[in-house]
């Protein structure tokens, strides 16, 4: 059984594993990295712990857009640790195996992409975030 | 014992320190055969060696520790100098063992311990044999080893002594006899450390008709005298007692005589031959391993951070104060009693700044951790280029983060490597140019102030300032008519510069430059500085400057567009707000400062911020040799502040880190060198 945190970003749905979320947190202020790339909103401090942010919406061809249920998750990968913003967290998913499907033609050539499961009929896509900025 | 692998980190750290001991102390002994400090350190370090490896079940390495001592042994109980073709093989058999504890710790299996070919030991054995004519007396010349051990057993309550044995005019089989007396040492409760002359001798029957024994132990001197003089051919033996004190030895015991009692076997002949085989087991009896362990326990801390405890209590004081302090501060707060509130503030923050100093003393290291690995290495590589080479070691005390000594080894091989290589000269050229055929390279480490300088310096043939120049000149680095105005300093910058110092051409011209780049990128990481400086035909001098911790350093605090950033203080040097001084000029601002012409750059431009802005102070910062005036819109203050490292791809490469500030806010940490690298052309 694998287990996601599903959020949205815009109309979508994506999810990411449980075991890369450290943590669901409400924004903090995040300063700004000056001449960083686009997509790095900047550095914000988690009690203490200093961490870049990262808005991977442009990654997904995702418009930005403002909403006011926005929530940070702190994703560890490995040994990096970054915080990716989304608009809104659905909650934790349990997949089984055989409802974990290949991501359709026009998205499997997208690094980052992983896999695709079917959720309330929503198509969940499973996103790796640094392989996905990388 | 499959529980061993517990053991095994510590099992590897101490066998590299060895290692290490075993080089440093063989290179020692090549420079001085004489040196007995040198040589019972080695026979210290390999014995344990030896103990520590049976003990883990790797018998080669042990076979091969084995090997280092039996190859020096005569010299330690002869006292010769140690003839050259021991050292050397003691170098191979270590260049061994270091390959075998690389397998170890990769998990391979170890190749066997072949002997190595002894013909040193043939040759050896000229130097041998040097108590033959000497006349009979109770003196026996305690080396540093034995007299450690003879310590350590008094110490101990044991007994020590020395037995003088007389075998009887034209016995046969000496080799046998001295055996036997070795036996009843051991069957006594006594153990041989030592022998006048040597055990190999004694088995060679090397020796006129007697012989001295060093023995410690439990057992009783009376009865072992007995048990000797039972033994054929013996004709006398006399005890001397060693006393705790060392320096009289007391000499009351009696000379005996005995009949001697025929019991010619041959089978003892045959264990003769095994002598070796039951010395080997002796070293594993239970003295010999709590000695070992004593040793092991000796060394076993350096694995670990070292701990005086006086700065845990310190710490731990301090920390009290603060649990007290905040409780007395809650009290404050809901009285709302501004001076006792003001006064309480000051003593906490007295408590932070022991603690702070603390900690921070507790993470300090010994350079000598990294400079260790360097002598026999620069014996190497001297031979290798056919250089000769003095080697001058200064300040290994020095102490500096645990960080930074991770990451210094590598630049200082660096550079040593470039001294020896390209800086000497072959013997044949420095005795043409009139200099000593013996080349001097010295590394030096002092501490001044809040950093550690490490300082290379040669007397090799230098760099060739000219040759640098038409090289940059060639390369289109800088223009003929600007070159008239570089000094010698900015010409040998150039050799920093990426490309240029690693170009072959360069190193055989100049005779320097292998990669400076990179070595200077290593060093400006962990937050510090290079310089070298060089006088053609007289040598060259490296100095690096580095910060005594990377963890917490003094900052200055600026603003730019709402933006705080921390500069390193050790950067910066002057402050002023007298930004109409800087002038226009086509090739962009200048600011002269008491004569001396300073680029200029924006801050808020080097880091690419828009916007309006005003910059109202000027930051004068010293960055290597380069000076440069920095343009801020703001200074906040000088602050002590706690690095975060922030390696992470998202982050550019000018931020060294990020700091909090008091208020919650992020500050980031900037690397000047590399913020000026990356924007050479923007100025403000």
């Amino acid at each position: 059984m694998n287990e996601f945190v599903v959020f949205t970003l815009g109309d979508r749905k994506y999810a990411l594993a449980l075991s890369q979320v450290v943590e669901i947190l409400t924004p903090g202020s995040v300063y700004p990295i000056p001449d960083s790339e686009p997509y790095v909103l900047g550095l914000t401090n988690i009690r203490g712990s200093i961490l870049p942010v990262v808005d991977i919406r442009s990654f997904l061809s995702e418009p930005e857009r403002q909403t006011n249920t926005k929530r940070h998750i702190w994703v560890r990968w490995g040994n990096e640790d970054i915080v990716i913003v989304v608009d809104r967290v659905e909650g934790i998913k349990r997949v089984s195996e055989d409802d974990l499907k290949q991501p359709p033609e026009d998205i499997t050539n997208h690094k980052g992409l992983e896999e695709v499961f079917m959720s309330e009929n929503d198509l969940v896509v499973v996103i790796d975030p640094l392989a996905l900025v990388g | 014992m499959d529980d061993m692998n517990e053991y095994l980190p510590i099992f590897l750290q101490e066998s590299y320190d060895y290692i290490n001991l075993l080089n440093n102390n063989l290179v020692l002994l090549e420079q001085d055969p004489g040196n007995k400090e040198a040589l019972a350190e080695v026979f210290r370090a390999a014995h344990t060696l030896k103990g520590m490896s049976a003990t883990m079940g790797f018998q080669p390495l042990a076979d091969a520790s084995h090997a280092l001592e039996s190859a020096l042994q005569m010299y330690r109980d002869s006292h010769q100098p140690v003839a050259e073709s021991a050292i050397e093989l003691g170098f191979k058999v270590l260049d061994y063992v270091e390959r075998q504890v690389k397998r170890v710790e990769d998990g391979e299996v170890l190749e066997p311990f072949e002997q190595m070919p002894l013909d040193v030991q043939g040759e050896s054995k000229e130097h041998s044999n040097p108590m033959e004519n000497q006349p009979a007396s109770t003196e026996f010349n305690l080396g540093v080893y034995e007299e450690e051990v003879v310590r350590t057993a008094l110490e101990q309550g044991q007994k020590a002594s020395i037995i003088r044995v007389v075998l009887e005019p034209g016995v046969l089989m000496k080799g046998v006899r001295a055996f036997m007396v070795f036996k009843a040492i051991e069957d006594n409760g006594f153990e041989a450390i030592g022998s006048e002359p040597d055990a190999e001798s004694l088995e060679k029957e090397e020796f006129e008709n007697e012989f001295k024994v060093l023995i410690v132990g439990n057992g009783d001197v009376n009865v072992l005298r007995d048990k000797i003089l039972r033994i054929a051919e013996v004709s006398a033996v006399e005890v001397t007692e060693i006393n705790a004190n060392m320096s009289g030895k007391r000499s009351d015991s009696s000379q005996e005589r005995e009949n001697p009692i025929a019991e010619k076997t041959v089978a003892v002949q045959e264990e003769a031959a095994n002598k070796t085989a039951i010395k080997q087991e002796k070293e594993n009896s239970p003295e010999k391993i709590t000695m070992e362990e004593q040793d092991q326990q000796k060394k076993a801390t350096r694995n670990y951070i070292r701990v005086p405890e006086e700065h845990v209590e310190s710490l731990m004081s301090a920390i009290s104060e603060l649990v007290l302090e905040k409780a007395e501060l809650e009290l404050a707060i809901r009285s709302g009693n501004q001076e006792s509130l003001l006064s309480l503030f000051e003593r906490i923050n007295r408590s932070i700044n022991v603690a702070q100093t603390e900690i921070t003393a507790l993470r300090m290291t010994p350079l000598s951790f990294v400079f260790e690995r360097f002598p026999r290495m620069v014996r190497d590589l001297s031979r290798e280029l056919g250089k000769q080479v003095r080697f001058i070691m200064e300040g290994g005390d020095t102490e500096i983060d645990r960080t930074i000594i991770d990451r210094l080894g590598d630049p200082l091989v660096h550079v040593l490597r470039n001294a020896i290589d390209h800086g000497i000269e072959k013997p044949e050229d420095r005795v043409k140019a009139g200099k000593d055929p013996t080349g001097t390279v010295k590394l030096r480490a002092y501490h001044e102030g809040n950093n550690v300088y490490i300082v290379v310096e040669d007397d090799g043939e230098g760099v060739d300032t000219s040759k640098v120049l038409s090289k940059a000149i060639e390369k289109g680095l800088v223009s003929q008519e600007q070159a008239s105005y570089l000094s010698q300093e900015e010409i040998i910058n150039f050799l920093f510069l990426p490309g240029f110092s690693t170009s072959t051409e360069i190193s055989e011209i100049s005779g320097r430059g292998v990669g400076l780049d990179v070595f200077k990128n290593t060093v400006e990481e962990l937050g510090g500085s290079v310089q070298l400086k060089s006088v053609l035909g007289k040598g060259t001098t490296v100095i690096m400057r580095l910060p005594l911790t990377m963890a917490i350093i003094s900052a200055l605090l600026v603003k730019v567009q709402d933006l705080v950033f921390a500069l390193p203080l050790s950067v910066v040097e002057e402050i002023s707000n007298d930004v109409d001084a800087v002038k226009e000029t086509p090739q962009g601002d200048v600011l002269l400062l008491r004569g001396e012409l300073l680029p200029v750059y924006s801050l808020s431009k080097l880091l690419k911020l828009q916007g309006d802005n005003k910059n109202n102070h000027i930051i004068v910062i010293k960055n290597g040799q380069k000076k440069a005036a920095l343009l801020v819109a703001e200074t906040v203050g000088k602050q002590e502040i706690v690095i975060k490292p922030l390696k992470s791809r998202f982050v550019p490469r000018y931020v060294d880190g990020a700091t909090l500030l008091g208020d919650g806010t992020i500050s980031l940490v900037i690397n000047i060198s590399s913020l000026l690298e990356g924007y050479a052309n923007v100025r403000g």
